[in-house]
């Protein structure tokens, strides 16, 4: 190896544009991480003589001085719902996508096209259909900071994989906070798009309306190197129509923060005291108020999510349903059993959801939540109970990300100072439609705050 | 229906708890006081 090699993307990039490593030497320590943890599970596929032979194309552009981009040669680990060119893609399930395989997904393609290394299929929930990661064809994946708790889910093998240390990005997918849940569990940072800003094209669908394709990194710093290439306009995807590229983050001021409380939306009193004092340290003008009918809201958003998955695996459905697992094909199952009105009973529900948030609740410049309402729940557990409230861990793991989604809002999970020994807690923060650089810039305001380096 | 035919007792009563869930969440708001379908989401991004 050619000297340190730093843990965070923006930090392997300025290494490999000084010299101070190369493609190759992260590749390899890449790889020789991913077997010191293979006990994770944290892939579902990766091939080593892949990973180095792009590593070496690398190498090769940047010593001709043609990089492609800053992060020609980094390494990026891949959710197994995006369509990769030189992987399968199973979704984690048995029951296997009918997507055409020897493609790339649209942000898979632009980041090869940059010179990413792409390193391997990360583990996820089956079909992204769960919160746990307990479900998946090749088992559950295991927490880095400890073997007995769960990662969280959708896109727990990319969160188990950045906070192992073995890549320092990964890409998940998000419908009720699939990217978020496994960052805020492990300890890193983890980014959901506004609705329609990030391609969705071969990225295998949960619910059409919610998904949003982002980033898990291990600096926030990373999240605006990588966001360039999830977003602006791709015919591949209609969402996207309209959607501005990435631009520059904004200059913020001090902001003024909602922090969301109410009856559903309760948390266990370590994570309550952990981002309560969060807050306090951010210097963000917080003001509590206090969310009612959640519960329809959350049913409005649980009806869409079902009565989307199950339109999408119909066919599958009728082909093959016990190729599914059971929890999954008892989802599919309920789906289809929604009601035409029931289903649009839920989008004016999810109308007036966004115009509250948006216009009701007071003038803001970020909506504050912690990411999750307990730590990461030890494997088999099946309950969680906090704040007076005794819940499936399921349930746990979207009580607040779901929000971010039935009002299509951005969305980022910071991981907040904890005493040494303790499991990650993080910081939610979510911004307005749209304005996603706005949103990183308050999330990068509120984490020097936290790190005390303001 | 085929697939209900296919489930096990746990599977059946993983439906009707989703179900029952979503239909008394979806009933507890007046559906009176809703926005009229043309105001659907509203929330995704533009430019």
């Amino acid at each position: 190896m050619t000297g340190a090699i730093k843990q965070s993307l923006a930090a392997q990039a300025a290494d490999l544009a000084s010299g101070a490593t190369t493609a190759t030497a992260l590749a390899e320590r890449a790889l020789a991480r991913a077997t010191e943890h293979k006990a994770l599970n944290a892939f579902v596929a990766l091939a080593p003589d892949a990973v180095l032979a792009q590593a070496s194309a690398a190498d090769r552009r940047r010593r001709a001085g043609q990089a492609l981009s800053p992060i020609d040669g980094v390494p990026i680990a891949v959710k197994d719902n995006y369509l990769t060119e030189d992987y399968p893609t199973t979704a984690c399930s048995r029951a296997l996508p009918d997507e055409g395989e020897g493609i790339d997904a649209t942000v898979v393609g632009r980041l090869r096209a940059a010179g990413a290394v792409i390193f391997g299929k990360t583990n996820m929930h089956e079909w992204a259909f769960g919160a746990t990661n307990a479900t998946s064809s090749v088992g559950p994946t295991r927490n880095p900071h400890d073997a007995e708790r769960i990662t969280g889910g959708s896109s727990g093998g990319s969160g188990a994989a950045v906070a192992a240390g073995i890549v320092a990005a990964a890409l998940g997918s998000d419908t009720g906070g699939s990217v978020r849940i496994p960052s805020a569990a492990c300890g890193i940072y983890g980014f959901k798009p506004s609705y329609g800003r990030a391609s969705r094209h071969g990225v295998l669908p949960l619910s059409w309306s919610l998904d949003a394709p982002g980033p898990m990194t291990a600096a926030l710093a990373d999240i605006p190197i990588l966001l360039p290439y999830f977003f602006g306009e791709d015919r591949n995807d209609p969402a996207t129509h309209g959607a501005a590229p990435f631009a520059a983050l904004p200059e913020v001021g001090t902001p003024r923060v909602v922090h969301l409380v109410g009856a559903g939306l309760e948390r266990s009193e370590e994570v309550g005291l952990a981002v309560t004092q969060a807050l306090r340290t951010s210097s963000a003008l917080v003001r509590d108020h206090e969310l009612e009918n959640v519960e329809s809201y959350f049913a409005a958003w649980e009806a869409i999510l079902h009565g989307e998955a199950s339109a999408y695996h119909a066919g599958r459905m009728e082909r093959n349903p016990q190729a599914f697992s059971p929890a999954t094909q008892a989802h599919l199952v309920a789906g289809a059993q929604l009601t035409a009105v029931e289903l649009l009973q839920a989008q004016r529900i999810r109308a007036r959801f966004v115009d509250l948030l948006l216009r009701g609740i007071g003038a803001w410049d970020a909506i504050a939540m912690p990411t999750l309402p307990v730590v990461a729940p030890r494997h088999g557990e099946d309950w969680q109970e906090f704040g007076g409230r005794r819940v499936t861990t399921q349930d746990s793991m979207t009580w607040f990300c779901w929000i971010g989604n039935l009002a299509g809002l951005p969305c980022v999970s910071i991981p907040v100072p904890v005493n040494a020994g303790h499991l990650p807690v993080s910081l939610m923060l979510m911004g307005r439609p749209g304005q996603d650089e706005r949103l990183l810039a308050i999330a990068r305001w509120v984490d020097r705050h936290l790190k005390g380096t303001r | 229906m085929k697939n209900e035919r296919a489930l096990s007792d746990e599977q059946v009563a993983r439906v009707v708890a989703t179900l029952t869930r979503i239909r008394e969440g979806l009933a507890a708001l007046p559906s009176d006081r809703l926005p009229e379908p043309s105001h659907l989401f509203a929330g995704g991004a533009r430019r």
